[in-house]
Formats: structure tokens, C-alpha cells, sequence
């Protein structure tokens, strides 16, 4: 067993006759690659305190330590505190304390992975120097500029290679030109860097790791390998992937998380919520009234009590043709939530608005609720009018707007007659607790879309394109209202 | 104490499980830490406390956690009725006093009437309702407290939760600080209905119980219902096992629901499971109509039976491979904690625990 991995750093790894002849947790190796191992957590992004190492420390001595199971056991009651870090643990457990060849493989491998990109990185620029030219001069361009040209694909490298050749060549073309044409491609590079980020940021299929180098290159190797590890677990990639972008393959296991989601979020709402009477404010008026029977004595003392009120929830799904890979989502959620929290309206919309409630509420299981709702609607798929749509609901359905009714609203935001919708959902936003928008948009685009500026003015506006941020922000915002009453 | 010593104790008490419970458990002892349990329901969480306290030969002290608890109910509270009593009593004796006493000798003090009632007396030991943690803190032998559905209670009670936690130590301002005499086991247990502080969790050793493997579920199966033939627990823990992986369910079925189960097919006089046996029993397994609605539609009574003998079959012959190269029953063959299994269902029925 390999549990005794100390700081090789000199390339001298412990061996397991040093750790074995010292008494079992006294090891100074063993301290030191307990103390290193709960670093290494801690740049995974789990949270570990000195006290708890120095828990870890004091347990070793109670356990075998050459035993993997014990070991492991001892430092995972002792590091982690919740099942969330544990699959971050496990991976990392296996990559700290894993045998000294695999370590020693791990650590060549990481070393050629940065050799590999630090050449790649190198020929590119030079290759950029090389193309980019104008009447034979290199354009001054920035380390990114560079590496954006080198990652764009090789007809569009082609393509901007000619513009610089055909602006660089004509008759009447001198050198103060040079700035100009500079200028563009600056502006076209950085449009590429802007794009390619986002792409890698949408189709990322990594757990949100703090993935910097640390400047250690055998924590930068074990960091890159526990994230290997848990690019596998299926769970973390889809909450952190885009809804639009989980692939078919991978549907029925997001469908069956979001059910989770939903189940796990019911089961906050819908606790019993009425309090015990044992609070700390006596409730005089009640305890003077009970007294009279005791002959005046306060022998029975009145507790005033909060009642605490769940939100109602009132869903309002866009449909329309760019959205329905995420209505469909959310609407899955509602109809989670619906199947044991009872009280959820919902409505979908594109050009106006319908009422799918009485979907929900039948019991049958999704698919088929979702093939009544997709056969009955006129709204699937068409373009947006959030305008009309609010209109109809307040025409028909301003009775259900109370104060304690939370409105969520799914879209995209781009919509026909912005200006009249964000007035309708100003006064929306007057009668009801809340409004939370969940914008499908990536928030990196929220600049340049003007309506969403518009709209976020009168409601909570919320990025919302992973299951991740779904989940997070139905924590956030369904948590129970209180409010003072008397019992 | 031994770690291999604790687990024998748990076996012997008919808690079956490996080094991954086992050696938290063992460590919170050892460190004098509070245990923190998490895990789906059924699973064993509360047993570990129970057990505890058979193991040790103590007192359990159970602290249940609910919305709205806070220190009255958790730690003490002053018998205000009887305070009150008390006072009247004493007031109406000192009156009479007064009255007998301004007719015999008018002019006289009244000093200390023997009704009359000093502020001390008021909140002295006798007026004081112990609730479980100042139990805990006060009791004699170490006893085990069990905090139970500890993401139950509120935000503020946690807090103060975790600060008697910390010192074990509460003050209470008429009497004073008191110091738990010995530092009590602590166990507490989680649903994940929310997470609870860091501060609380820090200050806990972690403790995740999973749903067992069927080999263990099997010798948790064969310790506690031992009556059960083993042919049919080995079915009995592949079915619940297939359960689990194989249907998308609200609530998938847990240890205490197995033990039902199996409980069940003893009562009913069952020699293999059959679909129509399971059809029968089937909401043993499933705690709402969901759960079973999407039993009976994607897999069914007979899809399970099938499942579960095919790994009958597997099994037996790669035991009897192992048996017949070995001459002895394979080594993973699992054993009970009550002795060798039963080779016969016993002739009159049952041996309940």
C-alpha cells in the first residue's frame, strides 16, 4: 500500500519501511504529506481549516496507516464535511496517494503537456508574426492577439491573410494606411479571443476548479489529474454544462437531476412551517385574558408566534422557437415541483400567453404531459411578444398575483415591443413579492442587448443556462417569507 | 479501546459494516469529537447511536430536532407553574401567619413567616426541568447523545447548538456554569435538508453512509433476520440492489426497508421470490404511489424476480467452483453475526427480534 506519500519534491520519495519503522502518525513524512494533501484540497476548492488537519494528525495515530480503507477513511471524516467535496476527496486521495511510478509518470506527463503548449504557443506567435504583415512590416499586435490568430481555423487565418494582402497591395496604398488596417485586425482578433472564450467556457466540461497554475509543478500535475477524474463524474459536468448544449446522449440523465433538483428544493418548501409557541415574546393580552380562570395569576403564559409562509410560485415560460431547449427544462422543473408542492401556476408563451396548470396537475408522467402541452399549444415555437403576453395575463390572471407570490420568468429577453413589456412587468413587479428572471443569455452578452437592461430594472435578473444555476437560484429565491402574526 | 475491538462490538450488536463507518465512529470516540452523520433515510444513521450506548452499556440521550426548537426544550427550563404554586402558597401561609399572629401580639415583626419564599429557593435544583443536552452534560456515566435531524432545526438554535458543542459547558445565570462531567459521545444525524454551518461542521468528524453493496446488504439481511433462508436473502439483497440502480425513484428503498421486506417474505412463508410475491409485497419497498407506479411500469414483479436469480445462478457457480478447488466454503462467502446461517426455515415461524 502507498498511503505514506511524502513531499518528493527532491525527487526522494518516503518509502514505506521509513513509514513503518517510525511509530505509525508520529512519521514527520507522514505530517508533512498530510499537511501538503490538505493543500491540495484546498486548491480543488474544498474548504480545509487547521483545525481539521490538525484533526487529521491526531486521528492517524488511532488508525493502521498502511491499511489504504483506514487511512482513507480517517482523513476523509476528518477533511471533508459534506458529500458534495467527497467525490473532490476521493479523486484526490487516489491522485496524492497513488504508487511512486505513477506519481513519478504523472509528473512527465504534466511536464510535456507544458513543453507541448509552451511550443505550440511559441510557433503560433511566430506564425502570426510571419502572416501578419503589411507591405512586409509586422503588425504590433498583443500576446493574445497572436494566440487568438493561432487558435482561429485555417480558412479564416486564410481569409484574414488575404485582406491584409489585397489592402496592402493596391495601387494608391502607402504606409499611413498601415494604422487603419492594424486596427481592424486588432478589432477581428479580439472579436475571435471574445468568441473562442465563450466557447470554452459553454462546452467546459470541468467542475469549476480553480485550474491556475499554482507554480508547484507537482501540485499543477495533481490538480490537472483530479480534474480528469472528475471530468468523468457525470453529475458535476451536466450541472455545469449549458442546457442548450447537453447532448442527446446525455438528456435522460439531466432530466432525471433536474427531477432531483426539484424533489430536493419540495422538500425545503413544503415543511411544516408553523412554529412552536415556545418563543420569547409573551403575548400579553392572550396570558391576561387566560389568567382570569387561575383567579388572576399568570399561570398559563401566551407566546406570540411567527407564521411562516411558503411562496407561491408562478411560472412563466418563453417557448418561442430560439428557447425551447431550455423551456423544455425548466418546464420539467415546474412540473417536478408541481407533482408534490402544490400551487404552481404556470403559463408559456411566444406571441401570447396560455395557461398550462391543469398539464401539470394530472399526474401522468412527463413525457406524456409534456406531448399534451407541445399537441394543444398554438405558442410552440413562434416568435416572441412578451408584450401581448403580459397584457393577457393581467387581463385575465391578475388574481393571482398576491405578495406572496413569487413570479419567475424564463426568456431570453429579445422580444417584440420591449418598451411596452417592460411597463406591463413594472406593474406586475407592484403587486407581487418578487420577480426573478432567468435569462438564458450568457451574462457576457448582456451589454449588448439592450433589453435586457430594460427588463432588469423591474425584476431580479438572473444568468440562467446550466442546471447549476437553476438550482442555485431556486435555493436562493423560494426560501420561506416570514412574517410576525399571532397564534 | 481497539479499533478491531469496536467493530466486533458492532457486529456482536448486529450492525454490520466496514472500515468506512467504522473508523469515523472509532475516531470520534478516540478524539472525543461529535460524530456527523449524513446519509438517505434508513440507512443506519440513528443505529449508530443506539448501538453506541448498548456497546458501551449507557444511557442514549435522544435530542429529536425540529423547526422551531430552541434552548428551552433542548437544554433546561424553570417549572414556571410550579414556581408560581409556590409562591402562592407561601404567600397565602404568610398571610395567615400575619393575621394569627396581629391577634395574639399586635405589634410584633412579621421575620421570616415559614410560607414566606426566598428568591434562591425559587430557582433551585428542584424547580429546574432537565432537557437533554444539560442531561447529557450532568449525567453520571458518559452516556451517548443523539442529535437527531440536526438540518431540522433553525439557524439561531444551530449557532447556540454549536457553541455548547465547542466547551461543553453551558451557564445557567441562577445557578451558574455547569461542565459536563465526562465529555458525552455526540452523534448527530442529517437528511441534507440544508446545510448546516461550517462552523458546526468543523467542529464534527463527517461521517457519509451510502447504501450498502449487496454482499454487505446480504449480511445485514442474514444478522438481522436470520430466519430468512439464505437462498432467498442473497435474491432479497440483488432485488433491492437492482431497485436502487435501475428505476428513477423519489425515494429509493433504504436498509430498514430490506429488513421489512425480508421480514415480510418470512411472515408470509415464502420459499423463492415469484412476481406474484413481489407484486404482493411490493409496497414494503415503496414509501409513496410514484415510486411504485414506476415500478410496476418500467420493471415489474417479474423483471426483478428474473434479474435477481440470474444472479442466483452466477453466484452459485462461482461458489461451487471456489468450494470444489478449495474444499471449504469460499472466503466471501458472508457469515452472520448470529452464528452459521440456518441451512432450514425454522418448523414454527418466527424468532423476531
Amino acid at each position: 500500500m502507498s498511503a505514506a506519500a511524502g513531499d518528493d519534491r527532491a525527487g526522494a520519495s518516503p518509502d514505506l519501511a521509513g513509514a513503518s519503522a517510525d511509530p505509525p502518525g508520529a512519521s514527520p513524512d507522514l505530517a508533512a504529506a498530510v499537511v501538503r494533501f490538505a493543500g491540495l484540497l484546498r486548491h480543488l476548492g474544498v474548504p480545509v481549516s487547521t483545525a481539521e488537519v490538525l484533526d487529521a494528525l491526531a486521528a492517524l495515530p488511532g488508525v493502521d496507516v498502511l491499511d489504504r480503507a483506514q487511512f482513507r477513511a480517517a482523513l476523509a471524516a476528518t477533511l471533508v464535511k459534506g458529500t458534495a467535496a467527497l467525490a473532490t476527496f476521493d479523486a484526490a486521495f487516489q491522485a496524492f496517494f497513488a504508487d511512486p511510478g505513477e506519481r513519478r509518470q504523472r509528473m512527465q506527463e504534466q511536464r510535456a503537456r507544458a513543453d507541448a503548449a509552451m511550443h505550440r504557443q511559441k510557433t503560433g506567435r511566430e506564425a502570426a508574426e510571419r502572416d501578419l504583415t503589411f507591405q512586409g512590416r509586422p503588425l504590433d499586435l498583443t500576446a493574445a492577439q497572436k494566440d487568438a490568430y493561432s487558435a482561429m481555423d485555417a480558412p479564416d487565418r486564410a481569409r484574414l491573410r488575404d485582406f491584409l494582402e489585397r489592402s496592402s497591395t493596391g495601387v494608391k496604398v502607402d504606409a499611413t494606411l498601415m494604422p487603419l488596417v492594424q486596427n481592424i485586425v486588432r478589432g477581428h482578433l479580439d472579436r475571435q479571443r471574445r468568441l473562442l472564450q465563450e466557447e470554452l467556457e459553454g462546452t467546459r466540461k470541468a467542475v469549476a476548479l480553480p485550474l491556475a497554475p499554482t507554480g508547484d509543478p507537482e501540485y499543477d500535475a495533481l490538480i490537472a489529474s483530479v480534474a480528469d477524474r472528475l471530468r468523468e463524474s457525470p453529475e458535476q459536468t451536466l450541472l455545469t454544462l449549458d442546457i442548450g448544449r447537453i447532448p442527446e446522449s446525455e438528456q435522460v440523465h439531466a432530466q432525471r437531476l433536474v427531477r432531483q433538483l426539484a424533489r430536493r428544493l419540495a422538500t425545503r418548501i413544503s415543511r411544516r412551517y408553523r412554529r412552536t409557541r415556545r418563543r420569547k415574546h409573551i403575548d400579553l393580552r392572550r396570558t391576561a385574558r387566560g389568567s382570569i380562570r387561575y383567579g388572576g395569576a399568570p399561570f398559563r403564559l401566551a407566546y406570540r408566534w411567527r407564521a411562516v409562509r411558503r411562496p407561491r410560485m408562478l411560472l412563466i415560460c418563453d417557448v418561442s422557437g430560439s428557447m425551447a431547449r431550455y423551456s423544455r427544462f425548466v418546464l420539467e422543473f415546474a412540473y417536478g415541483l408541481a407533482r408534490v408542492v402544490s400551487g404552481i401556476e404556470s403559463f408559456v408563451f411566444s406571441e401570447d400567453l396560455e395557461r398550462v396548470t391543469p398539464f401539470f396537475q394530472q399526474r401522468r408522467d412527463f413525457a406524456e404531459t409534456m406531448g399534451d402541452v407541445v399537441r394543444s399549444s398554438v405558442q410552440w415555437g413562434r416568435g416572441t411578444n412578451l408584450s401581448a403576453t403580459l397584457r393577457t395575463f393581467m387581463a385575465r390572471n391578475r388574481g393571482v398575483l398576491t405578495p406572496h407570490t413569487v413570479v419567475v420568468i424564463v426568456s431570453d429577453t429579445k422580444t417584440l415591443a420591449a418598451a411596452d413589456a417592460a411597463a406591463q412587468l413594472r406593474a406586475i413587479r407592484g403587486r407581487v413579492r418578487e420577480v426573478l428572471w432567468l435569462c438564458t443569455l450568457p451574462r457576457a452578452q448582456w451589454d449588448e442587448t439592450p433589453t435586457v437592461a430594460m427588463f432588469a430594472r423591474y425584476s431580479l435578473m438572473h444568468e440562467c443556462n446550466t442546471l447549476g444555476h437553476l438550482d442555485r437560484i431556486m435555493r436562493r429565491h423560494l426560501q420561506p417569507a416570514t412574517a410576525a402574526a399571532r397564534g | 479501546m481497539k479499533l478491531d475491538w469496536l467493530s466486533e462490538a458492532f457486529e456482536r450488536d448486529g450492525y454490520i459494516c466496514g472500515d468506512d463507518i467504522m473508523v469515523p465512529v472509532f475516531l470520534a470516540l478516540r478524539l472525543e469529537k461529535p460524530l456527523l452523520v449524513e446519509g438517505e433515510p434508513g440507512v443506519g444513521k440513528t443505529e449508530i447511536a443506539k448501538v453506541l450506548a448498548r456497546v458501551f452499556s449507557t444511557d442514549l440521550i435522544r435530542l429529536q430536532c425540529y423547526e422551531g426548537l430552541d434552548e428551552n426544550r433542548a437544554l433546561y427550563e424553570w417549572n414556571y407553574q410550579r414556581q408560581l404554586l409556590r409562591i402562592q402558597i407561601g404567600r397565602r401561609a404568610a398571610g395567615e401567619k400575619e393575621t394569627r399572629g396581629a391577634v395574639a401580639a399586635p405589634g410584633a415583626g412579621a421575620g421570616e413567616a415559614p410560607g414566606a419564599v426566598a428568591e434562591g429557593d425559587l430557582f433551585s435544583e428542584e424547580y429546574l426541568l432537565e432537557r437533554p443536552l444539560l442531561r447529557a452534560l450532568r449525567a453520571e456515566r458518559r452516556p451517548v447523545l443523539l442529535i437527531d435531524e440536526v438540518d431540522k432545526c433553525d439557524e439561531e438554535f444551530e449557532a447556540f447548538l454549536f457553541e455548547v458543542l465547542s466547551d461543553f459547558q453551558v451557564s445557567i445565570p441562577e445557578l451558574g456554569t455547569v461542565r459536563a462531567r465526562q465529555v458525552p459521545i455526540v452523534v448527530l444525524t442529517s437528511n441534507r435538508a440544508r446545510e448546516l454551518s461550517d462552523g458546526l461542521k468543523r467542529r464534527c468528524l463527517f461521517l457519509f453512509i451510502d447504501f450498502p453493496d449487496v454482499a454487505k446488504e446480504l449480511r445485514i439481511i442474514r444478522a438481522k433476520v436470520p430466519e430468512l433462508l439464505p437462498a432467498l436473502a442473497a435474491q432479497v439483497a440483488r432485488a433491492v440492489a437492482l431497485l436502487r440502480a435501475g428505476l428513477d425513484l423519489r425515494k429509493k428503498p433504504s436498509v430498514a426497508e430490506t429488513l421489512d421486506w425480508a421480514r415480510a417474505l418470512v411472515a408470509l412463508d415464502v420459499p423463492a421470490l415469484a412476481p406474484e410475491v413481489v407484486d404482493r409485497t411490493a409496497s414494503l419497498l415503496f414509501k409513496n404511489r410514484d415510486d411504485l407506479q414506476a415500478f410496476m411500469g418500467h420493471m415489474g414483479g417479474q423483471a426483478l424476480v428474473e434479474a435477481a436469480q440470474a444472479g442466483d445462478a452466477g453466484q452459485a457457480a462461482g461458489d461451487a467452483g471456489q468450494a470444489g478447488s478449495m474444499g471449504q466454503p469460499p472466503a466471501t462467502a458472508p457469515t452472520t453475526a448470529a452464528g452459521p446461517a440456518p441451512r432450514q426455515k425454522p418448523p414454527t415461524g418466527r424468532r423476531g427480534k
